[in-house]
């Protein structure tokens, strides 16, 4: 059996604290993955997931792909309702196994924005839209993939193990008033649940297999 | 001088410049909300006493950019109605955000 590679790939741009999250997964990384820092954008992040592959002697086939990214519920890091398309067309490109895995570990990927509309295209979830991008198909596509995406706000990855969400939360503020303090509440979006481990995923296939 | 307010579906190219109603509704709006300099102030100070519960992993929904003569200040809205400057932690409860989605097209 060819090996496998499975890779994790923070991106950190603009995030408060990036380098303590960085350094967190590099020191956490199983041996059999890969952490993939500092990438720019779609084309960075299949590049250096292609050399991944080619200096590897054995070549490895992807197994799993976690972008771990501040995220919605459409879109996650540069990827979007909008380009998901050019995404899909990218991540093709690469060699995957016939079994793969894709986490979108960031807030809220598995589920909906809260609309009256119910076209995918426009409330989401991004990891279902990934997962149509990257369509399988026998004869051009055979690879079965999944795209989980979460089901309410992430902390943590799945690479670690330690991915936990909650469907909402509640922020104090001050306020010119009595007592001096205001609520900020952060929303549930339709489906959200308070779950750990695996339960926090959700999954898509990306067709009928 | 002149303030312009330009909204953007964050990550996308969708994007709308206010018309004067709609600014006036909006600046009138953040102003409501955010309070004159010692509120912010105070309520950046109360910022640091209180632990954040927020995950990290929260992308912002809509970007504003108000700009008045060279002064540019960014801010950001998350999941629908949460509002805060960037590089502030200070959030703020700020359903306008919902209008600013239906001014971009968004669905609600």
């Amino acid at each position: 059996m060819a090996s496998e590679l499975n890779v994790v790939a923070p991106y950190t741009q603009e995030w408060d604290d990036y380098l303590s999250e960085e350094a967190r997964l590099v020191r956490n990384a199983p041996s059999n993955w890969e952490v993939i820092l500092g990438y720019d954008n779609r084309a960075d992040l299949v590049d250096k997931i292609r050399t991944l592959q080619s200096i590897d002697p054995d070549h490895p086939c992807l197994k799993t792909l976690e972008i771990d990214a501040h995220a919605n519920p459409i879109s996650i890091n540069d990827l979007s309702r909008t380009d998901v398309a050019s995404w899909g067309t990218a991540l093709k490109t690469l060699v995957w196994c016939d079994e793969a895995s894709v986490y979108l570990s960031g807030c809220n990927t598995g589920l909906t924005r809260n609309s009256a509309s119910t076209n995918p295209a426009v409330i989401g979830p991004i990891a279902k839209l990934l997962a149509d991008a990257l369509a399988y198909d026998p004869a051009t596509f055979a690879h079965k993939i999944i795209v989980y995406g979460s089901n309410g706000y992430l902390s943590g990855t799945h690479m670690e193990g330690s991915e936990e969400t909650v469907d909402s939360f509640t922020e104090y503020n001050f306020a010119w008033a009595i007592p001096p303090v205001t609520k900020t509440f952060w929303p549930k979006f339709p489906g959200g649940s308070n779950a750990s481990g695996n339960a926090v995923w959700i999954p898509f296939k990306n067709g009928n297999w | 001088m002149a303030v312009t307010v330009r909204i953007i579906e964050y990550g996308t190219q969708n994007q709308v410049v206010l018309d004067a109603y709609q600014q006036d509704l909006f600046l009138s709006e953040l102003r409501r909300v955010r309070g004159n300099w010692f509120t912010r102030f105070i309520a950046l100070i109360f910022s640091f006493l209180l632990a954040r519960t927020r995950p990290a992993k929260i992308k912002p929904d809509v970007q504003i950019f108000v700009e008045d003569g060279s002064s540019v200040t960014e801010y950001l809205v998350s999941s629908d109605t949460v509002l805060h400057q960037k590089g502030s932690r200070t959030n703020y409860q700020f359903y306008m955000g919902l209008m600013l989605q239906r001014w971009l097209s968004m669905p609600l």
